[in-house]
Parts: structure tokens; sequence; C-alpha cells
């Protein structure tokens, strides 16, 4: 057993300080402390020299006891300690030279982060990642985004502090990013009483579905504002790297803001509705006629293009370039060859736009002849085009003044002291027919005045065969005329003369203007599809407010399913009536009715909350079954009266059929909504194709800016 | 003993759900759309400075606000804690950023050194207590002197007017006696070195007479002394070294810190 | 009981009459005329050896001092180590014990005030970053508003106004002819009251080591029985109650014990001297001078209960004695034998040997009694096994460790005397120092242990003080610098009066207590303005007592390895020292 290396008695080993800063410089050389120790300063204390005493002439040594007692060979005799000088250089404690470390750790990072990281404006060295491709070009200039980088530290600090920060930074963003519209920082760029009104509405209807458990925990965390303004970076959070994608939310952010919550679009998903049909269809097609009866059975098989009957949905409806959505194809194209006929039927005599009312011989006693004395006149008023033209001629007002409300098929049971009123009509008319015929298109312009301009496309013009016309029925007029104006009675023309005349006039039909001297009518019959004169009427007459429709004759008879002008007669439902085809929408809020000459025009039915495109639906090679999601409704549409209902209204006269101008009130093409159910069969779980944001658009600027 | 099991049993059961709670908050979170980088941030931070704190304790030590230890307890769970929270701040990846790397950096040598330095303070005693005497670190140079001084004394007065002794003295054990010697050898628990100085003292001893040997064995008493010495230098400056990394690196981290959170408020919009 | 081998070192060099305090040397004549008064002229000289006659004893270890009106003799919590005859007037002995009682000011002690938490806190800079920073001023004397005067050849503190006092706390009269202190003195315990004169009194003081001595060899024993019975009446029912098993003993039995109960003195007074060497050879065996109270085998006559000092529990091992455990004031022995007996109703030997470590104080119980309260609890206990439970606890109070290898150590070293002893378990601990530093923190920078001592097992025990039941360092302070707190019982030493004589350090076994060279607050020493060398100061562990929350050490180890153990507080003891 070697002795210890340490004694514990207390006059060989003294405190221990390791919280002192200086360490005797001897203990860490020689590991020979001295008992002083060093200063706090750092200095040595060792005062190995002392200060001898004199005493009765002899110097004596005055070193404590601590300093190592006195010397054996005391001072020297001129007083002067005999020892050296053993002072040592103190080292600093391991304590003290951790603090040291710390110290300087401390300083390298503090100038790190002001002169490498922070300066005057931030140096790109601060970026905690690179950008998105799409942002990379002003990547380094950290000022295009953050408003922070407009000065240092002080700026920092200022913006940290700010409230509106994001806002600001956000309104950085907008500076590219214009086509957000003014409205882009609220929820989905709706206006927020817009959205309120929806949420409203979904709350109502929405009967409470069991939200995932991760969404009812989250509702606990609140989620941003709905009715304040949304900085971009509380979605889009850049920095993340080139190939970062900037737009990715899962679908549980999605719904936190939402009142329906639901586990999936495979599960708790809200039901379709009646998409795609949210409105009624442009024209009204049955697709189940034609697909199951025109296009099935072959005694309709000659009438179709080439003779061939179209194979697939697509032999009518191709893709758009993009692929988005289904074009129909082109009337020429598709229906013509079965429709072009129905429209140029030889069996519809056309719409009247001038007639002779018959009138009763005793009422035009020595007032020239008359040709349509007997025949009954089927509708109660002259055809429009007419009445325009008369309007002109002060006779004719006061005569119509006179008679009041006169229907014209009642003029043979009118009271003689008329007679005269009558007489005057027939005179204007006559009058009319002599301008036209002796001064042609001028009279027209004259007659109708400022309004001119909307009847003169009438092209064909009316004019030839109403001069045609007054050559048939009042082949002497001119003189008649200057008789009538001179006030002279009118001598009556031999009978026979008049036969020869008309068996030696011909009439032109292929102008589509027709005389029919039955009923003393000039008609016109469309000379094909889209023929621009009735579309002009029509155009015109729908601008006319809709109750004036139920007096314009032509009206009816092109929107009429039957064949002729009149009821009795019950023709095909598509025959070529324009507007059996053409369904008029009528906006609600202007109340501005159109007819829907063209289908929807493609960009606008893009961009709205939901997207849908066929193109990658059709790659999945289902070209062939579009049926697989198009089902057809199960009521069969064979019978008029089951359109009729959704598409003609009774007219107030109960007389006609009218069209249904609610552009909301569904006419469907014969098609059922399309089923979620379908869509669940590919999008679900398993082909992880069911977010969000598969179908849905958060920004609707587009959407909102169109309507 | 045994409620210390308990205790830790129940500390790692704390730590577990806490974790899982912070997850999930986080993930909650981060379903409304909110910053959770920041509330993560802000926790790390506050933990950070916590941890800091303990430092601060130790300086305090006359207040009465808590035993060290227990103090200790919690340094130590919470430090494992910020580990989770900043992995989460991290998002399992290693920043991009020039800074965020280096705050990165920083942090996880702090982390490491603190689980280090843990881990050796609880293996380091068994250590020290198993060989050697226990002794003062600061006094460790005075004991080796005065080893040294026996040595010499041996070797240059007691060993005659033979020079064996003083020539083996001088070319195997000056260098052993000046100073802290085989260290990498003592923390591998190696005698590799003791072998082989016994092994020329028995070589030596037959050329030595009956006062020399005396001698000698005195020495290789000193020598087993001196060498349990290095042992209890080398363990006792290891257990106090790693401070040196874990303190200084934490002032570091946490100007970092601060200055991360600062560029971060100013920078990530963070008002919505 | 053995005769105790004393040795006297030193014993006489210096008559108590020449001491520091004393008036006038004490001649002969006077000698001789005390002899002949009351109570000492009871005392038959012919009991006393040759070698130490009563009369030397008179004359080397008596003096007599006078005292004026309001002088204070003995001041509560001061270490008593004489005793007080009153010959002439009469003192006034403070009765009260609570905050009620005289005011330290009053006594010009130094109030341990504890820091306000804004006064620590700022610690971490008021704390001078010299070591051993005093203020000069306070070095030399106390100048407090305290009233001191010199007189009788010494400098007194006394009360201004006795009246006022009077009327203002409670007070007993003792009046010529009785003694006061003894008890203190010779049961190493200190002052229990304060005792000042009124009006002027004459008092004859004796040294501990007489009074001793004449108790020993008075063959009539009338000094002794009276101090005896002083105990009796004032003190024993009350210490008795201290043991559960007295606890609820009725008043009428009460009375029949404390009059039957026998006092017993065990050990050498000054052991400590002994037993400072013994540590130095380590190879000691155990009853090595412990003078044995009961032997193992034999049939006890009664339990024994400890007044003052500490016992050792050993038994038979071999060849030699195995300590088991051992007995500190207030704890009992032999109870179990008793109850065995009870319920065996054969009498049982003793399993263990009761052995004094230095200087003891024990009563004696007899059998019969304890039998009989054993009656009185059983038939209600025996039911609840509480009782019995309670019973038990009692028995087994004596401190034991399973590893008596371990507790030997602790005895032999007499580290069961500490009343905080520090442990630093070396398993846990990481040399880390914090324990130090705090402890600077604490007291002005200055670390008031160090971390370096004996080894037990895996157990330091670093050279910090102990704060002993029994402090040997106090036994020779000149100034009584350093004295036992009253209100936590920290042995702390008062700067102002300390002088440096080193005699604490030197005393205490343990090297507890250190010598340090005190500075001025520029960092320079203050050195003795004659002599030129520089003062020191003793300087030692006062439990952080001016502090907020204790001890900063042990609050300062983060690996729970530093343990401050009362040693006898057996559940403290076995939990930290069990592992």
């Amino acid at each position: 057993m070697t002795e210890p290396l340490q004694s514990f008695d207390w006059k060989s080993s003294n405190y221990e300080r390791p919280s002192n800063t200086w360490v005797c410089g001897r203990m860490c050389e020689a590991g020979e402390p001295c008992r002083l120790g060093p200063s706090s300063k750092g200095g040595c204390q060792v005062q190995s020299q002392c200060e001898p005493q004199e005493k009765d002439g002899k110097y004596q040594c005055t070193r404590s006891v601590i300093n190592g007692g006195k010397c054996k060979d005391g001072p020297s005799p001129d007083g002067n300690c005999c020892q050296p000088d053993t002072s040592c250089q103190p080292r600093r404690s391991l304590l003290a030279r951790r603090r040291l470390l710390g110290g300087i750790a401390a300083f390298i990072a503090a100038s790190l982060c002001l002169f490498i990281f922070g300066g005057s404006s931030p140096s790109s060295l601060l970026s905690p990642g690179e950008v998105t491709a799409s942002h990379a070009n002003f990547e380094s200039n950290c000022n295009a985004c953050h408003t922070a980088a407009a000065g240092g530290l002080g700026t920092w600090i200022q913006t940290a502090f700010d409230g509106d920060a994001a806002l600001k930074d956000t309104a950085r963003c907008l500076k590219c990013h214009t086509e957000m519209g003014e409205r882009a920082l609220f929820a989905h760029g709706l206006p927020v009483n817009k959205l309120a009104e929806i949420t409203e509405r979904i709350r109502k209807e929405t009967a409470s579905t069991t939200a995932p458990l991760a969404l009812q925990l989250a509702s606990l965390a609140g989620h941003p504002a709905a009715n304040d303004k949304l900085a971009c970076s509380t979605c889009h959070r850049e920095h993340h790297g080139r190939e970062a994608s900037l737009t990715h939310l899962t679908d549980l952010q999605c719904q936190a803001c939402h009142t329906r919550q639901f586990k999936s679009f495979q599960h708790g998903h809200p039901a379709l509705g009646d998409y795609p049909y949210e409105r009624r269809s442009r024209i009204y097609f049955d697709h189940d006629a034609h697909l199951n009866r025109y296009f099935a059975k072959d005694e309709f098989k000659r009438t179709m293009p080439a003779g061939r009957k179209p194979e697939a949905c697509n032999s009518c409806h191709t893709p758009d370039a993009t692929g988005g959505i289904m074009l129909t194809g082109s009337f020429e194209n598709t229906c013509a060859s079965c429709h072009e006929p129905q429209i140029e039927d030889v069996e519809f005599p056309g719409v009247p736009f001038f007639a002779l009312p018959s009138i009763p011989a005793n009422a035009l006693k020595a007032q020239g002849e008359w040709p349509n004395t007997a025949g009954p006149f089927k509708t109660a008023k002259l055809p429009q085009l007419m009445e325009l033209l008369l309007e002109y001629d002060p006779h004719y007002r006061n005569a119509i003044k006179q008679l009041g409300d006169v229907d014209f098929r009642k003029l043979h049971s009118i009271d003689p002291e008329h007679n005269a009123a009558v007489a005057e009509i027939a005179w204007s008319i006559k009058e009319l027919l002599y301008e036209i015929a002796t001064t042609g298109e001028s009279a027209l312009k004259q007659r109708l005045g400022d309004s001119s301009p909307e009847y003169l496309h009438l092209t064909p013009s009316i004019v030839p065969t109403l001069t045609q016309a007054q050559l048939i029925w009042f082949p002497n007029l001119a003189t008649e005329i200057k008789y009538h104006r001179e006030k002279k009675p009118v001598p009556h023309p031999t009978s026979q003369k008049i036969a020869q005349q008309t068996s030696s006039f011909s009439i032109d039909a292929s102008s589509g203007w027709s005389i029919s001297e039955s009923d003393f009518t000039i008609r016109y019959r469309p000379m094909g599809h889209a023929d621009p004169l009735l579309k002009g009427w029509l155009d015109r007459a729908i601008q006319s407010n809709i109750q004036a429709l139920d007096n314009d004759s032509m009206w009816h008879i092109l929107s009429n399913p039957t064949a002729s002008g009149t009821e009795d007669t019950q023709g095909a439902l598509a025959s070529g009536r324009c507007l059996m085809c053409h369904s008029v929408d009528q906006d609600l809020e202007s109340g501005i009715s159109l007819i829907n000459w063209k289908p929807l025009p493609a960009q606008q039915m893009q961009k709205h909350f939901t997207e849908f495109s066929h193109g990658p639906h059709l790659l999945t090679g289902q070209q062939e079954n579009c049926k697989g999601c198009h089902t057809f409704e199960n009521l069969r549409t064979e019978n008029p009266a089951i359109l009729k209902r959704d598409y003609f209204i009774r007219a107030s006269s109960n007389l006609f059929w009218q069209i249904n101008v609610d552009s909301q009130q569904t006419c469907t093409s014969g098609f059922q909504p399309i089923n979620r159910q379908t869509c669940v069969t590919c999008h679900n779980k398993t082909t992880a194709t069911q977010s969000c944001l598969q179908c849905h658009n958060y920004h609707t600027h587009k959407l909102t800016e169109n309507h | 003993m045994r409620n210390l099991f308990i205790q830790q049993r129940i500390a790692i059961a704390v730590f577990a759900i806490l974790s899982l709670m912070i997850l999930a908050g986080c993930y909650l979170f981060s379903i409304s759309l909110a910053k959770t980088s920041f509330a993560s941030g802000a926790i790390l931070l506050t933990c950070i400075l916590f941890l800091a704190c303990y430092q601060l304790r130790k300086k305090l030590s006359i207040l009465p606000i808590g035993s060290a230890s227990t103090w200790l307890q919690f340094h130590i769970f919470i430090g494992f804690l910020s580990f989770v929270l900043f992995m989460l701040h991290m998002k399992m990846r290693i920043p991009d950023g020039l800074f965020e790397f280096i705050l990165f950096l920083t942090y996880f040598t702090v982390f490491l050194s603190g689980v280090l330095g843990w881990l050796l303070s609880r293996s380091i005693p068994h250590r020290l207590l198993s060989r050697g005497e226990e002794v003062i670190f600061e006094r460790i140079p005075l004991h080796r002197r005065k080893i040294h001084d026996k040595v010499k004394a041996l070797v240059f007065e007691n060993a005659g007017d033979g020079k064996a002794i003083p020539d083996f003295y001088e070319q195997h054990l000056r260098t052993f006696f000046e100073g802290p010697r085989n260290q990498l050898r003592h923390i591998l628990h190696s005698e590799r070195h003791r072998h082989q100085l016994s092994q020329k003292i028995a070589a030596l001893k037959p050329f030595l007479n009956e006062q020399e040997q005396a001698t000698l064995l005195q020495i290789t008493k000193k020598i087993q002394l001196k060498d349990d010495l290095d042992y209890q230098y080398i363990f006792q400056a290891i257990i106090k070294a790693w401070l040196f990394v874990h303190v200084p690196l934490t002032y570091s981290l946490i100007i970092f810190a601060l200055y991360h959170t600062l560029a971060v408020c100013a920078f990530a919009s963070m008002s919505r | 009981m053995s005769e105790p081998s004393i040795s006297r070192p030193r014993r006489w060099d210096k008559p108590f009459s020449l001491e520091v305090g004393s008036e006038e040397e004490l001649t002969d004549d006077m000698v001789d005329f005390l002899l002949t008064t009351p109570p000492f002229s009871q005392i038959d000289p012919a009991g006393f050896k040759r070698s130490l006659p009563l009369r030397d004893i008179m004359k080397n270890d008596v003096r007599i001092v006078g005292f004026d009106e309001g002088d204070i003799i003995v001041r509560r919590g001061d270490w008593g180590n004489s005793a007080f005859f009153i010959l002439s007037g009469n003192v006034r002995v403070d009765l009260e014990r609570k905050q009620t009682s005289l005011p330290d000011e009053i006594l010009g002690r130094r109030t341990n005030k504890v820091k306000t938490l804004w006064e620590s806190f700022s610690q971490l800079w008021q704390n001078n970053s010299e070591p051993e920073v005093r203020e000069i001023a306070s070095v030399g004397g106390s100048k407090s508003t305290l009233n001191t005067r010199f007189a009788h050849g010494g400098t007194r503190i006394y009360l201004p106004e006795v009246s006022s006092v009077l009327d203002k706390y409670r007070t007993a009269r003792l009046d010529a002819g009785h003694w006061f202190g003894e008890v203190a003195a010779l049961g190493r315990t200190s002052r229990v009251a304060t005792v000042f004169s009124e009006g002027v009194s004459q008092l004859l003081e004796i040294r501990w080591q007489g009074i001793r001595d004449i108790l020993r060899h008075d063959r009539e024993g009338s000094l002794k029985k009276y101090i005896e019975d002083v105990f009796r009446e004032r003190a024993l029912s009350a210490f008795l109650r201290t043991e559960p098993l007295f606890q609820d003993c009725p008043p009428e039995l009460m009375q029949r014990i404390v009059d039957q109960v026998e006092f017993h003195t065990f050990g050498n007074y000054d052991s400590h001297k002994p037993f400072k060497e013994l540590l130095e050879d380590q190879n000691h065996n155990v009853d090595g001078g412990e003078p044995v109270i009961i032997q193992e085998g034999d049939y006890l006559s009664g339990i024994v209960m400890i007044r003052s000092g500490l016992a050792r529990i050993s038994q038979r091992h071999h060849n030699g004695r195995r300590t088991i455990g051992y007995l500190s004031p207030g704890q009992i022995f032999g109870l179990d034998e008793i109850q065995s007996e009870v319920q065996s109703l054969t009498p049982v030997a003793c399993r263990a040997q009761l052995s004094a470590i230095g200087h003891l104080n024990a009563v004696l119980v007899p059998t019969p009694l304890v039998e009989e309260i054993l009656e009185q609890n059983s038939p209600a206990k025996s039911s609840s096994k509480k009782a019995k439970k309670q019973i038990r606890a009692t028995g087994s109070q004596s401190v034991k460790l399973n590893d008596d290898i371990l507790l030997s150590q602790l005895v032999d070293r007499h580290y069961v005397q500490a009343t905080s002893l520090m442990v630093i378990d070396l398993d846990r601990c990481t040399r880390c120092d914090d324990c130090v530093r705090a402890c600077a923190t604490a007291h002005d920078n200055n670390p008031r242990f160090i971390r370096h001592g004996p080894i037990l097992n895996q157990y330091m025990i670093p050279n910090s003080c102990l704060h002993c039941a029994d402090p040997i360092c106090m036994i020779e302070c000149p100034t009584g610098a350093i004295f036992r707190d009253l209100a936590k019982g920290d042995i702390v030493i008062n700067e102002q009066t300390c002088i440096g004589c080193a005699q604490c350090a030197s005393n205490c076994p343990f090297d507890a207590i250190r010598m340090v060279d005190i500075r001025d607050a520029t960092g320079a020493l203050i050195v003795d303005s004659k002599t030129q060398t520089p003062l020191a100061q003793a300087t030692k562990c006062d439990l952080c007592i001016d502090q907020r929350g204790g001890p900063a050490c042990e609050r300062a180890c983060p690996h729970d390895a530093l343990f401050r153990v009362d040693m006898h507080d057996a559940a403290k003891v076995e939990e930290v020292f069990a592992s």
C-alpha cells in the first residue's frame, strides 16, 4: 500500500476555488501553487520579498508564515530582502476558458448574422431555399416579393410587427398576377355577400353530414376568416425548391373552411345535381328519339347523309382542340340530310307578308274593282309588314280610328255606316300597291320612314312580287287611282279581260315569295336553314316585349309544330320551323330574350368551380360508349305532350303554343344528369384520382369576369 | 433506486405523449392552413431558451428555485423534446438555405454534444471510481509533480553510485513522469504501455544489486501511481471537455435562433 | 462500569483563575475558606485519589467571579464548559424558551438573518471577486449597539435596566447556595437559559473537569445527588416523553419512573483527543478504550436511554466485535429484550453489547417499570397492530445498515457525530464542481469545503463541517466565536470575534475547518499592524445559514450525488447509504 497522494490536513490543503477566473501559473506549470493565489485581475500576488523591519539597528525578516516564514539567512544588512522575486503568470481557470470560448462563439454568431446575412439589404444568402421554376428569374431580387427586403434590420423589425405585412407582400404577388381580378384575395375570389349567400344556401340544404374526425378536430383550430382578405402565402408556399408545387392542397385543407365536409369524393361527396345540364340545351334535340328510332330503324336510312346511319356519338360530337368539351357538328353535316327538306317543306305555304282582306262588294259601290269579295280571311289582322306600310297613310289611320278595333275576319258582318271607312282602307291598300308599283323600293323607304333600316333587309326583296300581284289583282289600277284622286266614280272594267290577263301571268317561287290567288295573299317560304330574312324578322320580334308575341302571326307560325300556319292540321314535331329546334333564352335580370341560333361558345363552358375535360376520359378507350356516363332518361319522349310540357307553354290566349322563355327551366337532351357513382367507378381511393383539385378550381376570377 | 426507475418510465411515457400531441396538433393546424412552422418554431425557441436557463440556474444556485437535479431532469427531457420539435420544424429534411443550414448544424452539434455528455456523465463516474486515487482535477499537476520528485529522489539519491537506474530513467521514465501520457490507451482501456514498461524493468533487473532492485521496486510502485493518475486525468478531462462544445455553441445557437425568428417574422408574411 | 483511562494533556498548566475573564488568582486561603463552606464542606476529601486531591481540584478548576447588576452570566445557547455556584447575591434565570426570550441583540450575539430574495440574488454581482474579503472594521472587535463594560477583569455584556427586563420577561430567581449550568457543563450541551445577575452577586465558577472529578470521588455524593435531583425535577420527564414508549404514560407512573431512574456517565470527557489519534492509525480494534455499558449476554437491569453522546451497538464476530448499529441522544437500548421477556416470561440475555463512544450521559429506566409500561400499552394495543409496530419502531430506533463494514467505519471515524454529514456518491458524481461553485457563491465567492476526503465504499466524505452533535471544535475557542446557532442548531463562526487562533481547526478531527488569510476589498492581505503577519480566520461550512433554501451544495448537485445526512435520523441514513 503506497501512501495516498493527497493529504486532507487543513494545513496542507486549502480551499480549491474552481469558480475563480485565474489559477496560479506555477500550479499549472510545475504544480507548485503558492498559497496566495492570483488576484481577481489575473496578477500574481506572491510577495516572496518582504519589507525587512529595522529593530535596534538590525534588519529582520518580516515574511509571514503564509509566505514561507522567516528566511534562514535574513535580509541583507542594508535592509533588502534576500529572496528572489518568484512571481508567476497566472492562467485562466477551466471555467474562465469556457466562458471566454462562449463569448467568442457568441461574437462570431452575431457578426455572421449582422454582416453576412443582414446588412443594409438582405443578401440571397438568407434565402431559405430555391423558388419554383416560374419565379426563378427574379429569385435573386428579394424585394420583388418581400416588403421587408426594402431595407435592413430596422425595416425587418418594423415589418415583423406590422399586422398587414402579409397583405403588403401579397400586393406584390398581384403586381404580376393581374388575371386574379380585384377580388383576388377574397375566398374563391367571390364577393363577400355572394359567398355568404352560397354558404347560407348550402347550410340550409345540407343534412348534417359526419365530417372526418381530423376535420372536426381541426375545426377547433379554427380556419382563415371567410370574409376578409387571404394572403396568397396562405396556400402558396414558396422557397421549397424548383420543382415544388405551389398549388398543392390536401382535400382536408380544402374542406377546412367548407360548411359541408366529407371524407372523400368516393364517400360523402354531395351528389352532382343535374350536372352538366345546369341549363336547358341551346337546341332541342331528342337524343332518345334519334338514337333509338331514327338511327335504329332502317326506314330512315335513306335520308341519312350518304345513306349511312351515324355509327357512334362522335360522328356528331367531336372534341375541341383542347379535348375539353365535345362540340356538336354543324347543321349542314349532321342535321341537314333529314331536316333541310323539312325546312324547304313544299307543303308549307309560307309566312304571309301581304294580304287583301275580303271586303263585301256592297261596301265598295263604284269604288273600282276589288278581287277578294267572297273568300274567308283567316287572320284578325293584316300581316305586320303590310300594317307598317299602311300606317303611313292618314286615310288609313282615321279609317281604323273610325272602325275602332277591327277584326278583318268579320268585315262582312260590319254595319253599313262604316262602309265608307272600309272603302278607305281598300283605297289606301290600292294606293300602297300603286306607289310600290310605280316607285318600287323608294316607296317602302318613304313609308317605313326612320324605322326603315330594320325592315329593309328583306332579301330577296318583296317589291317585284308586289308589283306582279298588283298586275294580277288590279290590272288597271293606274286609271282607278287617277279617277279616285280626281274624285270621279270608277268605271267597271270588262270581266273577260281579267280572265285572259290572269292566264298570262306565271308565279315565280324561286325567290321564296309566292302569290296565292286563292286567298289573295303574298307569302314567304324559307329558302333553307338559317334563312336570313326570317331570322331577321324573328330576332326583331323577340326584341319587342314577349307578350306582344301572342299577336305576332309570324311568330306563331314559326314556333308552331303544325305544318301549316294554323292549328287544325297536326304535323311532325321537328318540322322545319325555326323555333321548333332553337330555344329562346331570357336573361331574367335584364329581361332581354335571345334566340339561341348558335351553340354555346366554347370558352364560356370552362372555368367554373368545377372543370371537366372529356379528353382524358375518351383516351381511356371509351370512345364508343359515351353511354357509360350519359345514360338516357328512362321516360320515352315519343309523346309530344311531354316535350311540350318541357319546351312549350300555352299562350295566354290559349290558342297557340308559345316558347318557354325561362332559360333556367330544363329542356334536356334526353340524358340523365351524370351520376357521382359513375365517376367513382374510376375516381376512387385505389386510383387516387379523387382529390378536390382534380375537378374543382379555387380561383374563379375567369368565371366571375365573364358574367 | 427503484423510484428512480419508475421516474424514468413516467418520463418516457410523458415524453411519448407530449411528442404525439405536438405532432397531432401540428397536423391539425396544417389542415386549417395555419402556418404550423410558426407554432413549432415558437415552441422550439422557448424550449431552447428554457434549456439555456439551466446555465442560469447554476449561477443562481443560492436561490431556492428547485434543486439542480430536478432542473437537469427537465433539461434532458426538454432537450429531447426540442429534438422532436426541431425535426418537425425542419419537416424532416435538411434546409437548403445557407443560413438555415448553419442554424441546423449549430443545433445538431449542441444537441448531440448534449446527448454525448449525458451518456458520459452516466458512464465515466464508475470508471473514475474503478482505478486510482480520487483527486481534484485542478490538482493533478501538483500530484504528478510530487510523484516525479519522489521518483527523481529515488533515482538520483537512493540508487547509490550505479548508473543503471538513472540511465533507465532518462531513457524510459522521464517523459512518462513529466506529463499526462498514454491518454488514448487509457480511453481504450489498454494496458499495453504498462506491460511494455514492466517488461523493460524485468529486463533491467538482472543487472542490479540488492539496493538498486529495492529502489526499482519502489519506482515501479510510483509508475503504477502515475499511471493511475493519468487514468484519472484523462477521464476527468473528458467529462469536462464536452461542455466546451455544448455551452459555447449554445450562445451562438440562441443568437442564430433569434435572428432566424426575426427574419422569418419579417419575410414570411405571417400576419395571417 | 469500567474505569476510563484518562489522558490529561496540559491539565492545570494554567489555573482556571488565571484564564481570561478572571478577576484575581484564587489564593490558597480562599480555597481553604471555600472548603469550609457548604457544599464543599460536606465532601469527604478522603475519597479522592492521591494524585487528584480535592484541594488541587478546587485550586485549579475553580474561580470566583463577581457580577454587577444586569451582567449576563451565561447566555442561552452558549457552549458551556463550566458550572456555577452562587456564593452571594442572587441571579435571574430567563425562563422563556420561545421568541419571547431575551432578544439576541441584548445578549450581543451575532444574528444570522436570512438574506432576502433580492439580497441573495444580488450576490451574483455583489460578491467580492477577491477571496476571503472581510470588513476591516468588523475584524477589530464588534462595534455593535451592544452594552458592554469592562469590569471584574473582563469585558461583560449587561442588560441596561434589569427592572424592565424583569417585568417584561418571565424569570426565576436563584439565590445563594444554588448550582446552575452544571447540566450544560456535564452534558456537553448548550446553555438552555440565559442567566444574569440581579444586583451584585458573587459566583463560584468551576470547570467541567473539576466538577466531574468531584462528582466521581465524592463518597456521600451529595453534590451528585443535588445535581441529579435538579435534573430530575427540571427536565427528566420532558426528556423521557420524547421517547414514544413513554409518550402516553400516565403521570403517576411517570412520577415513579422519574423518581427511580438512574443516571450514568460513561467515557472520557475529552475523548476527542484520543480519537483524533485513533483516526491517524488505520488498524485499531473497535472497543479500544470504549467503556462498555452493557455486556453482550448480560441480563438487563433496565433500558438505557441516551441523554447525550453516542453509543455503539456491537456483536461478537469470530474473535472480534462487529458494529451493528449505534445510538444517538434520545434513543433507547434493550427494549426488545425486555419485551421478549414479557412475552416469554423468562429472562432474556442481551443480544448485543452497548459501549460509549467518547463521553456519554445516559439514564437507566429499571426493568420492572418498563414492563409496567408494556403492560399498560399491551392490553389496549395488542388488538391493534399499529401499537405493536410503534413499540417495534421504538425498539429498532438505533441506526442500522446492511453493510456493517461501512457502518463500523462510520462509527469508528466518528462520522456518526454528524448532524449534517456531507456525502458524495462517487458513482453518480461527475466531478463538475457545481457544489463547490454554489458554495462559493453563497459565501461571498469563498468555498467552505473541499471536494476531497476519505472514501468509504463509493461514498466520499468531503472535508466539510459535519455539525457534530458534540462539537469538539467549540471546546477551546477562546472567544466563543464558534457557536451553535440557536434557531437551526448549525455550528457557525462569528467573523467579528474570530481571532484566527486555529484552535478549532486543529481540534476538528475531520479537517472541516480551514484557516484563511483575510483580505480587504482590494485583495490585499490584512496584516497585523504590529507583527506585519497576515491575519487569518477560521472558516467552515455554515450550512448556508443566511441563505434561503438551505445548503446550496446539496441543491446545486445536478446528479443527485451530494447529500447532507443527519446521522441520527435512521431513515435518512439508510436511504443514503443503502445501495
